[in-house]
């Protein structure tokens, strides 16, 4: 399709895709004289908390209190505790964007706050065992949604499945461990390199406006420093990428001569308000079903609410979508940006930004 | 409404009444909440709910959401 990027390319964009954060210390959890300094983190959108911030806790347990321990660890943002179980790249879109803009550039670096106490009790604890169950869970899930089985994930082998989690838990700290200077009051952090996320604002279907602006920013957590094993360095995009590749292989051998089934598609408005159904990759009609339409299914009060509005002569009443810290154009075909855009789970991830006429609910 | 039926694997325990019907907004967490209260397991003990033998939805899921999906 003319002005269409292609799927793959937009795929490694978003691998590429990092949100710098500090990390913080609850300060009534500091039991040390000196609080302890900030940490600094390059955090990949596409993986999960518990899978990158192993150094984070490391970093941490020693000046917390002494009956702290490592599983004990949970996160806030602004007060609000953070759910592991959503991927790194959805949080920060949910927790940070405006009335109807990704936050990206006011929100960087995005501030993080560690306490190892009092975790809420609907919080569930997030190890990186826990982590890795979730994955895979949710792996079987999409393939399920895909062609109606998860065997084919199931039948993954053991090398593959070390290279999705290999992928997942590759983060690029920048400096891991320097010191910063403590969070006090009148104090400001260091300056950040520039921050390594896909362009604000820019629509994937848009092929000059995202192509230009990616190739401008230089994701600083993917060049990285050097590996240090024996193995050649690849990036967690191509490390990723030779474990799909037998994935996708056997679900397309379990589809046989039909289509897919349903484009597995999750829909968050808040950390918990969401919505997961299937969304067929055509619509009755023929059509590719559109981001509009899946969106249409998935939150059916918010969007009944903007047709409402757009028939009777409103404007700009329609939630916005934003996918990969994109704003995405509601006329994207589901399937291209599930090709291109989805998580390592294997689920396409929307978040809904609903307008102000519809944030206050009876 | 969801009509949901559960069936006990390895060494979970059998069930007198294996087939519920269950609001469609009650998440995953609450349908093994209430599971627990039937079978007596302690809040500290695992156990595990599995969706066409095959994965494990989230706790946050809802069941209408799961029986439309699978």
């Amino acid at each position: 399709m003319e002005g269409q990027m292609e799927a793959a390319e937009a795929r490694e964009l978003a691998w590429a895709g990092c949100i710098p954060a500090v990390f913080s210390l609850a300060q009534d959890e500091v039991t040390t004289l000196e609080p302890p300094p900030c940490y600094h983190a390059n955090l990949p959108r596409q993986s999960w908390l518990p899978l990158v911030t192993g150094e984070v806790v490391e970093h941490f347990l020693p000046f917390a209190p002494p009956m702290a321990r490592a599983s004990s660890m949970w996160m806030q943002c602004r007060g609000e505790p953070l759910r592991w179980q959503v991927p790194v790249g959805v949080l920060f879109d949910l927790l940070t964007s405006g009335d109807d803009q990704p936050g990206n550039g006011d929100m960087l670096p995005w501030q993080l706050t560690v306490r190892f106490q009092a975790r809420p009790t609907d919080q569930l604890r997030g190890s990186v065992d826990d982590a890795k169950a979730l994955v895979r869970s949710a792996l079987k899930e999409s393939a399920f949604l895909r062609c109606g089985s998860a065997q084919p994930v199931m039948d993954l082998s053991p090398l593959d499945d070390a290279r999705i989690f290999e992928a997942l838990c590759s983060a690029s700290p920048i400096e891991a461990g320097s010191p910063a200077p403590a969070p006090s009051s009148g104090g400001s952090p260091p300056p950040l390199p520039p921050p390594s996320c896909l362009p604000p604002a820019s629509p994937v279907s848009s092929q000059a406006a995202a192509g230009q602006a990616a190739s401008q920013q230089t994701p600083a957590g993917k060049q990285g420093q050097p590996s240090a094993s024996d193995a050649p360095a690849s990036s967690p995009y191509e490390v990723y990428c030779q474990a799909r590749t037998p994935l996708e292989a056997s679900l397309l051998r379990s589809l046989g001569s039909r289509g897919e089934r349903a484009v597995p598609t999750r829909a968050f408005v808040a950390q918990r308000e969401w919505r997961q159904l299937p969304v067929a990759p055509l619509l009755p009609s023929g059509d590719p079903t559109t981001l509009a339409d899946a969106l249409a299914l998935l939150l059916p009060r918010a969007f009944a609410a903007a047709s409402d509005a757009e028939s009777s002569g409103g404007e700009g009443q329609r939630p916005t979508a934003i996918v990969q810290g994109v704003v995405v154009e509601l006329n994207t075909p589901v399937s291209w940006l599930y090709e291109a855009c989805s998580h390592p789970d294997g689920f396409l991830y929307v978040v809904c930004l609903m307008p102000q006429s519809q944030r206050t609910r009876g | 409404k969801v009509t949901v039926t559960f069936k006990h694997a390895g060494d979970a325990p059998i069930l007198k009444r294996s087939t519920f019907k269950l609001s469609a907004s009650t998440t995953i967490a609450m349908t093994a909440d209430q599971l627990r209260k039937q079978l007596g397991i302690a809040p500290h003990e695992p156990l595990l709910l599995y969706c066409s033998t095959a994965f494990a939805p989230p706790l946050d899921e809802t069941l209408g959401d799961v029986a439309q999906c699978f």
